[in-house]
């Protein structure tokens, strides 16, 4: 346990966000300033400080789960920056390897937005606290991914590349990194989600692949998302049920003619699926893009459509 | 010979006034639970009466008198869905009436209490007890005189029992869902934007069309103002700049410029609450036409957007 790493000075401030659901085969790992380890109970404690039931079970229960934490920890001695920005700043950060680690090795951890994000400088406590935080301190994930050092490399790579997007213009707070993170497993499933997430997906297909847009082979919407998934994928058969299965279900669902049956539950469960495989693709593809060819993310679009067309 | 039954249900992220107590609507309340008495219904121990206190939640209560002969698991069986019931439409009216993102009653918690058996009953929703012992009050929003009084109006116009309720209208429901469902934190503010303006698009553009956000405003805007043009054309702006800016969004390009329009159109309201709010209006215009139709089970909406759309060219 770095235990040294995560102590707090009176010259540096500590940003961190619990990672329920992954767990570390070392004792912990780098990514691009963001240390990822177990924080140790006392610090745990003085940035939880208030607002949680300190009794002895949770601290027990705390010291039995002990779950995984991203933190960044920067030196404040030059201080320019207020502990507020910097907090933003950090959980940005933070934001970006949650949906690195969600590409590119498992998608079934807890966003830590849903449970908290805690900052301390020069003992002055910032938190963000999510309305799941309580949910976590009583209850265990089972089946969680251990990260190991081969997952560096793809992680790194990845982080790399949502720091490219986020750099691109305007990317930062746009709806298909908010939507990213909303098509991945959620803490509590509840009545109405496979809709969302139906939902979801196809707001993805539709920001990249423009339904109305036609690229300059005249690729239809559909064809463009067969196209961009990988070779192994049947493309002609992918083609044909966008067009004859999700778009009239999308259709039906906007006008809420449809209610949850089988099909498409089935259906919601295939598009989830696919649209992920697009998205690690996409991401992927950016990495061919210099931030001073691209003008805007709908340029970013374009410019992908027409590289997936072959045209 | 009966027994008196007392229901809770947490309602996150709302407060009273400090000089109220409780508000009363008919035979239900909204109310303040004391630290101790909502101990003592809670029956976990370690939280501290500071916390809750700064939290000062609010409960939604029903007491019942029920035959004691009933056995007690019966009991709780069929009373608390009926409570949970009544709960979840008390707690959408107010969604309804403040516009605000109020996430679900069954998120939190809720307390069934039999007095002569003395047991109670907690149902622990997925929040656990965040919302009802550690929000901090910049995260709550207090509910006055006024939001009551237009609850209570909705309720009384729109009683749960009532037939062919406005509520049920597919497009309706769909709208309601909606609400509810977006208010949990789980969405960020760009999806509940996004997500409101599907739904007052299944609302006022129920076939597929070309020109989707002239026809979008158009139709919005003639229901907002009831024939008087000079509020359509004020009305139509808002539409129009709250569907640029959902589609500037969904495709990604660069919407500062309509966030500045669109705050300042609706006196620098927030941008992405306006959707949310227009959506509880415009869901709020169609039941009052429902009402004014003297609940005609032939309503559709489809028979209102036709009478819109002849009003307009007319």
């Amino acid at each position: 346990m770095d235990n040294e790493n995560l102590s707090h000075s009176e010259t540096s401030c500590l940003t961190v966000a619990p990672l329920y659901g992954l767990t570390l085969g070392n004792e912990s790992l780098e990514v691009s300033g963001i240390t990822l380890s177990y924080l140790p109970t006392e610090t745990w404690l003085k940035l939880e400080k208030e607002g949680i039931t300190m009794d002895r079970s949770i601290r027990l229960y705390y010291e039995s789960n002990q779950p995984l934490y991203a933190s960044i920890k920067t030196d404040t001695l030059d201080n320019t920056v207020s502990h507020l920005d910097r907090f933003r700043s950090d959980q940005d950060r933070i934001e970006n390897l949650v949906i690195a680690l969600k590409l590119s090795i498992d998608d079934s951890f807890v966003d830590p937005k849903l449970v908290g994000y805690y900052s301390n400088e020069s003992f002055h406590y910032l938190r963000d606290i999510g309305p799941y935080r309580q949910y976590f301190y009583h209850n265990t994930l089972k089946n969680n991914y251990c990260i190991t050092d081969t997952d560096l490399d793809k992680i790194n790579k990845t982080y790399a590349l949502i720091e490219k997007i986020d750099s691109f213009v305007n990317f930062n707070s746009i709806f298909i990194k908010q939507s990213i993170l909303g098509l991945f497993k959620r803490p509590v499933e509840v009545h109405g989600d496979l809709l969302f997430k139906f939902m979801s997906c196809f707001e993805i297909l539709e920001t990249i692949f423009g339904r109305t847009y036609k690229s300059k082979n005249e690729l239809s919407f559909a064809e463009r998302v067969a196209r961009s998934l990988p070779d192994t994928y049947e493309r002609q058969n992918t083609s044909s049920w966008i067009d004859n299965d999700i778009i009239p279900i999308r259709d039906n669902l906007m006008h809420s003619h449809l209610s949850i049956t089988d099909e498409l539950r089935q259906s919601s469960q295939k598009l989830t699926d696919i649209t992920t495989l697009i998205m690690k693709g996409f991401i992927q593809h950016l990495n061919n893009y210099e931030i001073n060819d691209i003008a805007s993310a709908k340029s970013i679009y374009r410019r992908y459509n027409e590289e997936i067309s072959g045209a | 010979m009966s027994k008196r039954i007392e229901c809770f249900a947490h309602i996150p992220y709302i407060r009273l006034p400090k000089d109220k107590n409780e508000y009363l609507f008919n035979s239900s309340y909204l109310t303040r639970l004391d630290f101790t008495d909502w101990q003592a219904l809670s029956k976990a121990g370690g939280f501290h009466r500071d916390d809750y206190n700064k939290t000062d939640p609010v409960f939604f209560k029903i007491s019942y008198e029920e035959d004691e002969l009933e056995d007690p698991d019966e009991l709780f069986k069929n009373l608390w869905p009926e409570f949970h019931n009544e709960a979840y439409y008390v707690y959408f009216f107010i969604l309804l009436t403040t516009g605000l993102r109020l996430p679900e009653p069954e998120l939190s918690v809720g307390y069934y209490h039999d007095y002569k058996e003395n047991k109670t009953a907690p149902i622990i929703g997925s929040y656990y007890y965040e919302a009802v012992a550690y929000t901090q009050p910049e995260h709550t929003y207090e509910v006055d005189d006024t939001i009551i009084q237009n609850t209570e109006m909705l309720l009384g116009n729109y009683p749960l029992d009532l037939a062919n309720h406005p509520l049920r209208i597919p497009e309706l429901e769909n709208a309601k869902e909606i609400l509810m469902q977006l208010s949990r934190p789980d969405f960020s503010i760009h999806q509940d934007f996004v997500y409101c303006v599907a739904a007052m698009e299944a609302i006022l553009v129920p076939e597929y069309i070309e020109n989707l956000s002239e026809v979008f405003s158009t139709r919005g805007a003639s229901l907002f103002s009831k024939g008087h043009q000079d509020i359509f054309n004020s009305n139509y702006l808002c539409f129009k700049a709250i569907y640029d800016l959902r589609s500037r969004i969904v495709h990604s390009e660069n919407y500062q410029r309509q966030l500045t329009e669109l705050s300042k159109l609706m006196n620098n309201q927030y941008p992405l609450t306006i959707a949310r709010r227009v959506l509880c209006t415009l869901v709020k215009v169609i039941m009052n036409l429902h009402l004014e139709s003297s609940f005609d089970k032939n309503f559709t909406i489809s028979e209102i957007i036709e009478n819109v759309e002849q009003s307009t060219l007319s």
